[in-house]
Formats: structure tokens, sequence, C-alpha cells
């Protein structure tokens, strides 16, 4: 699925590192914007 | 991201905030968290819904293209610090910015683990959202 500017962005619930659910809409709500940046392996 | 990191202040005031997402488990997240330093809200998505969801591949033909080679062999020519290999080195990133409504504003998939946008070109779509 290729994601477009202009276009709602999935919200998708992932884990915090306490095992919390969080939407990343919770996250792109509460500012004016949100930088999502997702990692290759982490290394 | 060490880019992303110095400019955290500038992003700040942007009213804009950082997260950062692996598919790696917590316990790898933490010890990564400890060795990089940073102090973005960090989730991990073992499944990689999140990765599909937002068209990230993986691909073992990109992650380890003529360009990419080149970078890891002049990082350990300059004695620049490797954190060793973990998890699935195929998996490619991304970058995007979303505004407050949901609405993205910057989609940059990586096409190669190198191919991230500017810190210049993250700043102005953060301009750019609607306050």
């Amino acid at each position: 699925m290729k994601i477009q500017q202009n276009y709602p962005a999935p919200d998708v619930a992932l884990t915090t590192l306490t095992g919390e659910s969080a939407a990343l809409s919770t996250f792109w709500r509460e500012r004016r914007a949100t930088l999502v940046i997702f990692l290759r392996h982490l290394a | 991201m060490a880019q992303v990191v110095a400019h955290s202040a500038e992003i700040a005031a942007l009213d804009s905030a950082v997260i950062t997402v692996s598919f790696e488990s917590a316990y790898w997240a933490g010890v990564w968290l400890r060795e990089t330093g940073s102090s973005f809200p960090f989730l991990v998505d073992p499944e990689r819904a999140a990765y599909r969801a937002y068209g990230l591949q993986a691909s073992a033909l990109r992650s380890w293209s003529p360009r990419t080679l080149w970078y890891y062999l002049r990082a350990a020519w300059d004695g620049r610090e490797q954190l060793g290999k973990r998890g699935d080195p195929h998996q490619l990133g991304g970058d995007f910015v979303i505004d407050r409504q949901g609405i993205v504003r910057l989609a940059q998939p990586s096409a190669d683990p190198l191919d991230r946008p500017s810190v210049e070109q993250i700043l102005a779509a953060l301009r750019d959202c609607p306050p």
C-alpha cells in the first residue's frame, strides 16, 4: 500500500515499551505535527 | 536519526513530536535506546502491521545495494561504532510527517537503507502543517 501525501495516515495500534497499547493517532492528535520514524533493524 | 535528535528543540518549537517505531522486541528496543541515547517515544511493532500499513517493504536486494555496502565499508574504515547485527537487516524503514488531522504531509518510505529525508525536508514539512 503506497502512502501518499495529503491523504489520511493509517492509524495503527502499536505497543509501548511498558507493554501498553498506543494508537498512532493518539500522538498526532496532540500536536501540530508528528514525525514518525520507522527504523530498520536496531543496529 | 542523529540529525533529528540534533534538531529536537527546533522540532518541539514547531509544536511537533517525534516517535520511533521498530519491529524488534521491547528488549532490543531498550538496548538500542541506551546505546543511542534517544529520548523520543518508542513503539514496537513485532507483527509489522504498521510497516505494512505504511508500505514499508523488506528487500534483500535494496538492503545490500552497492551504495549501502560502500557506506558500511566507509563506516568501518572510519572506525565508526557499529552496534552489531540484530534482527532482520532487510526490512526497510521510512519517515512520515502527519498533521493534527491525521493527514500525511511527508511520505518517504526508504528505497534503500540510506534513503531518508534531510532534516531540512522534515522541518519544512512540519512548518507546512496547519497549527
